[in-house]
Order: structure tokens, then sequence, then C-alpha cells
């Protein structure tokens, strides 16, 4: 049954319609796995909602692998090549000033800082990542580092790989959320235009201050009552430090994102307005076929149907996942070459 | 398609797993090309295949339209010397017949019949065995008619001279010999070459059929 499975995911993926990687993101006790055309990212082609048992970190991701897996295989999903965003708790980020330099140096900055750190995720074989905010002068820049216990990352990834997928990319969350805020207004009058994003879990948000298409700085904040503050701490931070203009609106994350007392409070705090997607918007067309896709897959009952397992937001992070597009040459490229290409798209 | 939403995108995955990947992405593309040139041989072979068929088709077309251009061509082949044949058998029948001296035969007849004898008919039939049978008829006493088949019956090249049929009372007689014509001959009567300078054909055949009488 499986391999028939197998083989009807490997002929749809050979004549459909072109389909990007499939997002798969561990979110509040749900895995969320999309997949949307490659060429209309607003058409979902698959979407399937599991939960999983949140008690510890590690063990008990491994044990849910099997109703991910299950999901994947017995959905509408084409192609082998997923992407896998992982849990809030799972992944710290931290910002901080480094010296300027080469990837190979600054990765190697943020290993012996991060090292040295305190957080909730055991680093005793951590795996270390970097984003590259900006220059902040005298030969420094800011980065976004990130690290993740590498058993915790192998425990997700090498059952999808023992049943035949790809995980070409992990990432933490706060990446593919700030990848989708940045899908919602891609148009062109809007490439220019700062705006606030929060990837709010249960367990703690990161703040996100997006220009255009970039990551301009994070905050990440450890519990979700000081989300407020963690947004206007990133506003003034990095005015005074970037020195860009003030955001305009808020976008957020995150399956409490339609709390209306949590949205005032951020109104409140930040001056700024919180935006949603209209029912003409991206996201919120594609949530409406999400929702016939995820309930159609959740006939074992062990699937979890999309509407009750948050809104439109709490599937953008599965959304930015599969927005991510990596080739074969890139992923060579991210295995041999840490040099970060430094895009400032927007400017 | 790719729009990049950050300055680098940001990867964890462990360089084992990393490996583990690329491997069967490798697996997997050997095994794609291994497939396609297994459909393309598998395709290419069942070209092959199919226009061998068509040639085999063909040459046994050619072979079926070639033995029936050699059967007909043997068949006209066959007409032909059937045809050339008859027209050789028509021109040596002709020949035979311009060749047959009539008037020396009818002459050496005429020469020997005795007196008070007379000929009703004289008549030349093929025997179907290639020689030709010639038939007399008339009126004629036995004594004499004996004789006059003596003499015919020693007259070159005439054989198996014999009296078919003799009537007492009339003197009627029928009478028949038969002249080889697998040999060029000259008729000769004793020693008298009764040959020479004697009537044409049509014209002995036209005295013959007018009763002509031999007193």
């Amino acid at each position: 049954m499986r391999h028939a499975q197998w083989f009807a995911s490997r002929f749809r993926q050979a004549f459909g319609p072109k389909a990007g990687p499939i997002g798969l993101e561990f979110r509040d006790g749900f895995v969320r796995m999309v997949q949307v055309a490659r060429d209309r990212r607003a058409d979902v082609l698959a979407a399937a909602c599991v939960a999983y048992d949140r008690r510890g970190p590690g063990l008990s991701i491994a044990h849910s692998m099997e109703p991910v897996v299950h999901a994947l295989l017995g959905g509408s999903f084409r192609g082998r090549a997923c992407v896998v965003v992982l849990p809030f708790e799972a992944a710290r980020v931290e910002t901080f000033t480094v010296p300027e330099g080469d990837d190979a140096a600054i990765q190697a900055d943020v290993a012996r800082t991060l090292a040295h750190g305190h957080g909730s995720v055991e680093t005793r074989d951590p795996e270390f990542g970097f984003v590259r905010l900006g220059p902040v002068g005298h030969a420094r820049c800011e980065v976004a580092a990130v690290v993740a216990d590498r058993r915790l990352i192998e425990s997700i990834v090498n059952p999808l790989i023992d049943s035949g997928f790809w995980p070409t990319a992990v990432e933490p969350s706060f990446t593919a959320v700030a990848r989708a805020c940045c899908r919602t207004h891609r148009r062109a009058a809007d490439r220019g235009r700062v705006r606030l994003a929060v990837d709010l879990h249960e367990g703690g948000a990161t703040a996100l201050l997006l220009q255009g298409q970039t990551i301009v700085y994070a905050s990440s904040a450890s519990s979700r009552s000081r989300v407020p503050d963690a947004l206007g701490a990133c506003c003034t931070e990095a005015r005074r430090v970037f020195g860009t203009e003030p955001p305009t609106e808020v976008r957020i994350v995150g399956s409490r994102a339609y709390d209306v007392d949590l949205q005032h409070q951020i109104e409140r705090s930040c001056g700024l307005p919180v935006l949603h997607d209209d029912d003409a918007g991206t996201f919120a067309s594609a949530f409406a076929e999400i929702g016939v896709r995820a309930i159609d897959s959740a006939a074992s009952g062990q699937h979890a149907a999309a509407t009750d397992s948050g809104g439109a937001a709490a599937w953008m992070g599965a959304f930015g996942a599969a927005f991510r597009g990596l080739s074969r040459a890139e992923l060579r490229q991210s295995g041999t070459d840490q040099r970060p290409a430094h895009r400032r798209e927007a400017a | 398609m790719r729009e990049h939403t950050l300055q680098r995108d940001l990867n964890l995955l462990p360089a084992s797993a990393r490996e583990r990947v690329l491997r069967a992405q490798e697996v997997s593309r050997s095994c794609r090309t291994a497939l396609a040139l297994t459909v393309i041989a598998a395709t290419a072979a069942a070209a092959s295949e199919a226009g061998r068929l068509q040639a085999m088709e063909a040459c046994d077309a050619a072979e079926r339209q070639a033995e029936s251009a050699l059967a007909r061509d043997e068949h006209r082949r066959r007409l032909e010397a059937e045809v050339r044949h008859l027209a050789e058998a028509a021109v040596e029948l002709q020949r035979s017949e311009s060749q047959l001296p009539l008037s020396s035969i009818l002459g050496a007849i005429t020469d020997a019949l005795p007196l008070g004898a007379s000929l009703e008919r004289v008549r030349l039939v093929p025997d179907g065995a290639g020689d030709w049978i010639c038939e007399l008829s008339g009126n004629a006493e036995r004594a004499p008619l004996s004789h006059f088949l003596d003499v015919l019956a020693q007259t070159r090249p005439f054989e198996r001279v014999v009296i078919n049929d003799y009537v007492q009372a009339s003197e009627r007689f029928q009478a028949t010999f038969a002249i080889p014509n697998d040999r060029p001959y000259s008729v000769v009567q004793g020693d008298a070459d009764v040959n020479a300078d004697s009537p044409s054909h049509s014209e002995i055949e036209d005295l013959i059929n007018r009763g002509g009488h031999h007193e």
C-alpha cells in the first residue's frame, strides 16, 4: 500500500503541475504540512495537519514522526523535497553584534558565543546558523544567531529520509514567517515598506522588523506576555541602530493571531495597527483550500482538521517553508560554503 | 519563482543528513537516468523490431510478387512454346502438304489402273500417326483389281496396300494404302519416276472431285 502511494506521488510529480517543496512546520502541538504550485503560490496542491507530543523536545517528536510520514504518504503531496521548520522550543534565537568578517569567522564567533550561553535548548551537540542583519559601523555587524540540538533535528529528518523524502532544509520558524510575511506584501510598491512581524507561539515569540524582503532586526521573547515589550524594543533598537524608517503595520503569525486582547496590547505598545489578510488575500484564499484538503486527509483520525488547528495565520509558517525553493546546487553550497549572500533586494 | 526573502536562506540541516539526502538524490537521478535509458532502448528496440517486421512483410510481398511474376512468365513461356510448337507444326503440316507429291501419287494410281476399271474417288486423310492414308473407291473386276493392288504395293513408298471392301455384284471396291510422311521420298513405280511434270495438287484434287475417269 505504501509503495502504491509512493508511486502515485511520483506519478503526480512527474505529470502534474510543478510543485514546490513540502513545508513542514512544528507549531504549538501541530505539524502543518502544505505544498503549493511552483508558479502559483496561492494554489495549494496538498495540505495535512497532525498533532504531535510536546511533553519532551527530543524523543517525543521522534515518536510523532510516524503519523507525519503517514500523512505525507497518504496525502496528495508530490515529489520528495521538503523543508522542515523546527518547533519554537527547539531553536534558540539571539541577536548580537560580532566583528565584521567572512562567514567562517562569523560562524566561529556565533558558535563561541552561543556555546557559553544559557537557554532552553540542549546544546551539548549544537547545530549553529546565523542570519546577517546588517552593519552597525566600526567594523561590526549584527547577526541573528540560531542554535538547535543536532540530535533533535536528526530525530525529525532521519525518519523522513528513511521514508524516501528529502529534507533539503531545516530552519527556525522566524525565517519561514519572515518569508511568508514578505510574500504577503510582494507588490513592488511595498518593497521598501517597513513592517513588524510577530512569530507567536505558546512558549514565546520572535519579533521581526522587516524592510521589504529583508530582516532588519529580530528579538526573541521567551514568554508571550512580553511580546508587546519585545515589539517595542524591536522598533526602538532598529531605529537606533540602523536608522530605518518607522514601521507602518504589524503582522501576527500563529494560532492566537486573532486574539483581540493581544492585538490591543500590541497596538497600544507599538502605536501601529495590526493587520490581517482580507478574504481575497493570498493566505486567506489558500487557507480555504487547505481546509478542504486537510479535512480530506483526516480520515485516519490522527489528523486534525485545519479549522481546529488555528486560522490562516497559523499556517503562514508552513507556507513560508513551502515558499522556500532550494535547488540541488544550493543544497551543496549550503553544505560546503557558508558564505551568506548579503542581499538587500529592497534597497 | 525563487524570490529571496531573507539575506540568506538559513539551513540547520546537519551534515550527515545532508549527505544522506545528496546520496538519495544521486541514486534517484541514476535510477531516473537508467529508467530513461531503458525506456529509450526499449522504444528503439520496438521501433527496430517494427521496422524489421515491416521490412520482412515487404520482402515477403516482393517475393510473392516475384513468384507470381515468375509463374506468369513461366506460363507465358509455356504458352509461347506451345504456340511456337503449334506454329511449327502448322508450318510443317503446311510444308508437308505442300511437299506431298499428289500428282505423282495420283499418276501412279491412274497408271496402274487396269483397263475397264474406274475410280470414283481418291482421298488422302491423315491416319493420326503421322502418315497419310489414301482411300480409293471405284469399280473393277476382281482379277484386274488384284493386279492393280499388286502394282500399287510395288510402288514406293506405298505401304500396307489392302482392299477393304469389294462387292461382287456391282464390282465396286474400296482400297487403302499408306504413304509415310516422316521422310522425303519420291513416288517410283518399278523403275520409272512418275513425279516428273505432274499436275499441281489443286488441279489433281479438282480432277478427282469431278469424278475423273482413267480408262
